[in-house]
């Protein structure tokens, strides 16, 4: 029997849920299960979205500054690492600083419903400096100074999978990053994957993302290239340091081409 | 200095130790105590010099955190960068998720956790800057961000730095940003700080701050010349240099494909340097 095609989309259906929207995560990590096809499509189409919130910010990250997609972004590290920054980092961009903990306090109220989760003060120093808009509370039971972190709440969630199935339960593969929270924290999440299956159970593999978070599955092959998505390929140090050395204007190009190209 | 674009450089057994050497040998030192080594991102040296001191554990010392593929391990391999996701993976005890690793793990590893970081500034009070620095024109410059370093200040002790290239730029006397104070974050008396770079060893304590020893063949003017005023660098005894046995298992165990060089290489040869290591990496086997 064949299987029904469950939340399947085309990539330009589930690109077209970021647009206009106050806040749009993408997971992975570093060079690992970014989604990059995603991100090659907003650039190309000219979509825009207000917030871009990672954890840590890489190519994606960059190349949504630099062709304007992303009006600011969040995050708490932003860089290609021992690559150094690309165009889009490189010429600045709007950044709402966080700390680690702090973003994952933001996330977590957001899943949680609370209206904010404390950071200790001493954690927050220089937060605070860079953050006017978080406020100072003192705990009602130890009297310890504490910034208040408020709920980041995610419009839509994009995540790249190894593999997933139509009905959107996931298998992360490499790096499981802070996805399945980000997910929680989203309206909205859209799975992007390399191998479309029937059984994401088999051999015994349980999934890392489970169909009730998920609205829309994409079958995207290679849609982390040129970053990396194990088992299935490895980041493309090459690719990569090509686009590192692009002037800003050219990146809205470099993506129309990789996604028409298939070099993704 | 070193001149990492010279890949004609021998791995012969009868080299001396280079400067990229020499600073993951000492780094590794800082490391052999430690219960557990969290990496860091963009991180050549650490990595290469906590996976010597994994091997001069024998695999007995510290645990590793290896946030390319967020996992914790005891298995003793080489160093890779480009493919450092597939490495990372290589005998993992667990594969974490970033909230449980920041949010639950880490809090509980204080006093327990070392980690060498590489700040955009560090200045004689030990206070380190990651996230901005003034250029020329005193316009203020973003990089990489905030991170985690508030909270590994104080769980991390002592807070490890290092600096391949030591100068004025980047050891100052008053950082353009305070991300994180580690000797603030402790008890008074109480907070250390060390830095290995490419010229010596430092310390900073609540007593001040202080050359411990400076590399072979680096001068006293040298060192001071680009040493803050406010960092007492006199009379200092040379820094051991690595034994024989050491060198070689840094060479062709730990790190065969040369990763300790990238960060020594800046400008076009920096592509180059990274582009060698690929291809280097690419052709090494691994699960």
């Amino acid at each position: 029997m064949a299987a029904s095609n469950g939340k399947l989309a085309s990539l330009a259906d589930a690109a077209e849920l970021a647009r206009g929207a106050a806040r749009v995560a993408l997971g992975g990590w570093s060079f690992s299960r970014r989604p990059l096809a995603m991100a090659m499509h907003w650039a190309t189409y000219g979509l825009q979205f207000d917030e871009l919130l990672v954890l840590t910010g890489g190519i994606e990250t960059d190349l949504l500054a630099a062709a304007g997609v992303a009006q600011r972004v969040r995050g708490f590290y932003l860089g290609m690492e021992a690559l150094g920054m690309g165009p889009g980092l490189k010429a600045g961009c709007d950044v709402i600083e966080e700390t680690e903990t702090s973003l994952m306090l933001g996330l977590n109220a957001a899943v949680e419903g609370a209206s904010f989760l404390p950071l200790a003060a001493r954690h927050g120093v220089a937060l605070a400096q860079l953050r006017p808009d978080l406020r100072p509370v003192r705990c009602p039971y130890t009297d310890e100074e504490q910034l208040a972190i408020p709920p980041l709440p995610i419009t839509v969630a994009y995540v790249h999978a190894w593999r997933a199935d139509r009905q959107g339960n996931a298998v992360f593969g490499g790096h499981r990053a802070a996805d399945r929270l980000l997910a929680l924290a989203a309206q909205r999440t859209v799975v992007s994957c390399e191998e479309l299956v029937d059984e994401i159970t088999a051999g015994g593999i349980e999934a890392d993302l489970t169909e009730p978070l998920v609205s829309m599955v994409v079958h995207a092959p290679g849609g982390a290239k040129p970053g990396g998505c194990l088992p299935g390929y490895e980041a493309d140090w090459p690719a990569l340091l090509d686009y590192t050395a692009l002037e800003r204007d050219a990146v809205a190009g470099w993506a129309r081409a990789r996604l028409e190209g298939g070099a993704r | 200095m070193n001149d990492n674009d010279n890949d004609t450089r021998s791995n012969t057994p009868a080299a001396p130790a280079d400067v990229a050497e020499m600073m993951v040998c000492t780094m590794s030192d800082w490391l052999l105590r430690a219960e557990l080594i969290q990496l860091g991102l963009a991180s050549a040296l650490n990595q290469v010099a906590a996976l010597l001191a994994q091997a001069r554990t024998n695999g007995q010392g510290p645990a590793l955190e290896d946030p390319a593929a967020l996992t914790l391990t005891r298995a003793q391999r080489p160093a890779f960068l480009s493919r450092s996701e597939r490495a990372a993976q290589i005998g993992a005890l667990r594969r974490y998720e970033a909230p449980e690793w920041i949010g639950q793990m880490m809090p509980r590893l204080a006093g327990r956790v070392r980690q060498f970081v590489r700040p955009l500034q560090i200045d004689a009070q030990g206070r380190i800057n990651s996230l901005r620095v003034a250029d020329k024109q005193g316009r203020l410059r973003r990089f990489a961000g905030l991170a985690g370093l508030a909270e590994l200040a104080e769980i991390a002790q002592p807070f490890l730095v290092y600096l391949p290239q030591q100068d004025s730029r980047c050891f100052v006397d008053a950082v353009d940003f305070v991300v994180a104070d580690p000797l603030a974050a402790h008890a008074p008396g109480a907070g250390h700080v060390v830095m290995v770079t490419d010229l010596a060893v430092f310390e900073f304590t609540s007593a001040g701050a202080r050359a411990l020893s400076r590399h072979p063949g680096v001068t006293h003017e040298q060192l001071r010349e680009r040493t803050p005023a406010g960092v007492a660098v006199g009379s200092v005894p040379y820094t051991a240099t690595p034994d024989a046995a050491l060198l070689q298992r840094l060479r062709t165990q730990i790190d065969p494909h040369r990763v300790r060089d990238i960060e020594f290489a800046s400008g076009p040869a920096r592509r180059d340097a990274l582009l060698r290591l690929y291809g280097r990496e690419a052709a090494a086997p691994l699960p």
